[in-house]
């Protein structure tokens, strides 16, 4: 079946072309200028993402993407035409799902559209996006892409390591195969990959203080890793 | 002049005190010669009067009386004696001894020949009278207005006098007499202990008092040179003295103008970049409708560095403002995860050393002042890039070190301004932005660091950060 798509944009033209771009991928494409044909659109069609600009006349796109979480699990892309740290981090906290710059390139957009819609077709439960991680000592923040540990100190992770090790913790206590593990990398921003999974789970490894008797990452033999960690979701 | 003070407080204290020094030494040796004129003229007077009252007493004696008495008055300072007859040669005949005559003459107030023999002259003090003068006139006085001074001796004082003087009976009275050494012989220590008190009083509280007005515009020139670094810096404290206070408000309205401005233009600029993002994002989903071909993909191109830019200029305007929160930051895994990003694109980095505590940091803003600089390695130099960690008390600092060309020396400054690029030959594919410093540096400021250029030992360029551990 088609997926529904709701680009909430004040930009006519912008709006046209992420029609027309969108449908040629196959989205079924609904259009509305701001918050009052929002909510019209959302009334007469079951939606199943909204893209939704930030800057917006009359009601703001922070604050329509409040009270559409609020009573809904609808998923949101926030179009951030300022690229403003401070507005990204917001967006994430008033409840979108993912954000995008503008100028984006279209692929991107269309990348995030498809995994955004995997995830909601994965666990339809979703609810508010989860921001954190919190497994033994450490607290994976899912925004700013780092650690913090303990003391509140926070230990960054290079981009690979953070998508490996949100892999094993979006997956606790399961083993994970290499192959699977290679997956996970290269499923969102393409490019070749070339460091081993072995390297970066030894590295991801020294970032949590691993020690060997009691590993937070084990390795299964010729299975693959998993974290032995009860993991805790915040949102 | 190199003895003169360069400063303000300096000069004006300097001024005062010299004026003051001035003012006191020229009144004190006013009030000096007055004292010592008067003294000698007391002096003079009494020279006079006394050896005008012996002749007196003398000459009405009774001439059996005479000896006893001449005994009786050989006191010092004066000396007589009748037994000298009267000297023919060697009467001096000066103005200063007509004029002691006359003074003389006038005690007795009947003529009597007169005549000096000797007189001495105190050489020291030149100018000072012995003779004449309100005080030594009371009878002038009484006969009517002799101005002062028409009498005055006009040469230096005596200190020893030789006379003699022809009583009317035919006898002849020789006398000598001492003037006594002045008494106050001390006046010049105890003048320059007072002149000391009052000096170093007065200095002390024109010291204060000059200070208190320099410090104002002491203040107002730091805020000045503050001012080029950060245009954010507290308004300075309108107070002082009028002038001084008036600058002070100058200066912060200054600043609040000069502050707007360079909002306004941030502003603009930020505008025009916004504006910017949405006919790019146009241009980018219509081109999806091109097939694919060289033109597309350069054209592609072309909007990927315009973006580039956009975001630059964006990240520049926002690089001084700390909009980001600040953590408790482990550098060591930092610098490796930035390490580790970096070999994706193809840099070659070493690691060196390592912080011995977390810092208080930005992340994402010091990871782009961070990539900024690696990139610049690997753009303009080798892949082969040394980046060090070294510290002290309250610095940590970060070295990013490069076997490249390197940079002139006077170079190493300008690059750091928006939108310089060091060789203008080079296109924008391979010249970034030009923002890519001024960023690192903005940044690097923002943590209350700083980041400057040097040349490598060896070849090269150093690329040095240095951050506060506090």
């Amino acid at each position: 079946m088609e997926k529904k798509i709701l680009v909430v944009d004040d930009d006519p033209e912008l709006r046209q072309l992420l029609h027309e771009y969108l449908g040629g991928w196959g989205y079924s494409v609904l259009l509305a200028s701001d918050g009052v044909q929002m909510r019209e659109q959302l009334e007469h069609h079951t939606v199943d993402l909204v893209i939704l600009d930030l800057m917006l006349p009359g009601e703001d796109g922070l604050s329509l993407c409040r009270n559409l979480r609020a009573q809904s699990s609808l998923p949101i892309l926030m179009l951030t035409a300022s690229g403003d740290e401070l507005n990204r981090i917001i967006g994430l906290e008033m409840g979108a799902d993912d954000y995008i710059h503008k100028p984006f390139i279209p692929r991107e957009l269309l990348a995030r559209v498809k995994n955004i819609l995997r995830r909601s077709g994965d666990n339809s439960a979703a609810g508010a996006p989860v921001k954190a991680l919190h497994f033994a000592n450490w607290i994976l923040d899912l925004n700013a892409h780092h650690l913090i540990d303990a003391n509140g100190v926070v230990v960054s992770l290079s981009s690979g390591e953070f998508r490996l090790l949100k892999a094993l913790a979006d997956r606790p206590q399961r083993v994970l195969s290499r192959d699977q593990l290679l997956e996970i990398f290269s499923g969102r921003e393409a490019g070749p990959f070339d460091r081993t999974i072995d390297v970066m789970i030894s590295r991801l490894r020294r970032r949590l203080g691993d020690d060997s008797e009691e590993p937070l990452i084990k390795t299964v033999r010729n299975e693959g890793y998993m974290l032995a960690a009860n993991v805790e979701r915040h949102t | 002049m190199k003895i003169l003070p360069r400063t303000l407080f300096g000069q004006i204290l300097l001024a005062l005190l010299a004026g003051l020094i001035a003012a006191q030494t020229v009144g004190f040796w006013l009030m000096l010669d007055d004292r010592v004129r008067l003294g000698e003229r007391l002096r003079g007077t009494y020279t006079a009067q006394r050896v005008a009252g012996f002749i007196s007493l003398i000459e009405h004696a009774h001439p059996d009386e005479r000896d006893r008495l001449l005994h009786a008055l050989n006191i010092p300072p004066t000396s007589l004696t009748l037994d000298e007859p009267w000297h023919v040669a060697g009467s001096i005949d000066t103005a200063d001894t007509r004029a002691f005559i006359a003074h003389v003459q006038k005690e007795l107030r009947e003529p009597l020949t007169m005549q000096v023999l000797s007189i001495r002259h105190n050489s020291q003090r030149a100018k000072a009278l012995v003779f004449g003068g309100r005080h030594a006139q009371p009878v002038a006085d009484e006969e009517g207005d002799t101005p002062i001074g028409e009498h005055d001796y006009p040469g230096p004082p005596i200190v020893f006098l030789l006379g003699q003087a022809k009583l009317p009976d035919g006898a002849v009275l020789t006398f000598r007499h001492t003037i006594p050494r002045p008494p106050n012989v001390d006046w010049p220590l105890r003048l320059g202990v007072l002149l000391l008190v009052l000096v170093v009083s007065v200095a002390l509280l024109a010291g204060w008092a000059v200070r208190r007005l320099t410090r104002p515009l002491a203040s107002l020139a730091d805020a000045a040179s503050g001012l080029a670094r950060n245009l954010e810096q507290p308004p300075l404290p309108e107070t002082g003295p009028l002038e001084v206070a008036r600058a002070a408000q100058a200066f912060n309205s200054m600043q609040r103008d000069l502050k707007r401005y360079v909002e306004t233009r941030a502003q603009a600029l930020a505008a025009v970049s916004h504006d910017l993002r949405l006919p790019i994002t146009r241009l980018r989903l219509r081109m999806e409708k091109l097939a694919d071909s060289e033109l597309k993909s350069k054209m592609e191109h072309d909007l990927a560095e315009m973006d580039d830019m956009i975001g630059g200029t964006l990240a520049f305007l926002r690089a001084g403002t700390n909009q980001e929160k600040a953590v408790r930051l482990d550098l060591n895994a930092f610098l490796e995860s930035v390490n580790e990003d970096m070999l994706a694109v193809g840099a070659n980095i070493r690691l060196h050393g390592e912080a011995s505590q977390p810092i208080l940091a930005r992340p994402q803003a010091l990871r782009r002042c961070l990539v900024n600089l690696l990139d610049n390695a690997r753009r303009y130099a080798s892949a082969d890039i040394d980046m060090s960690v070294s510290e002290t008390n309250d610095h940590l600092t970060i070295r990013i070190e490069d076997r490249g060309a390197g940079m002139p020396l006077e170079e190493m400054e300008r690059v750091f301004e928006p939108y310089v690029r060091l060789e203008s030959s080079r296109a924008r594919h391979t010249g970034g932005t030009g923002l890519g410093l001024a960023i690192a540096r903005a940044i690097a400021r923002a943590h209350g660091g700083d980041l400057v250029l040097t040349a490598r030992a060896g070849g090269g360029l150093s690329a040095i950060l240095t951050l506060p551990k506090q």
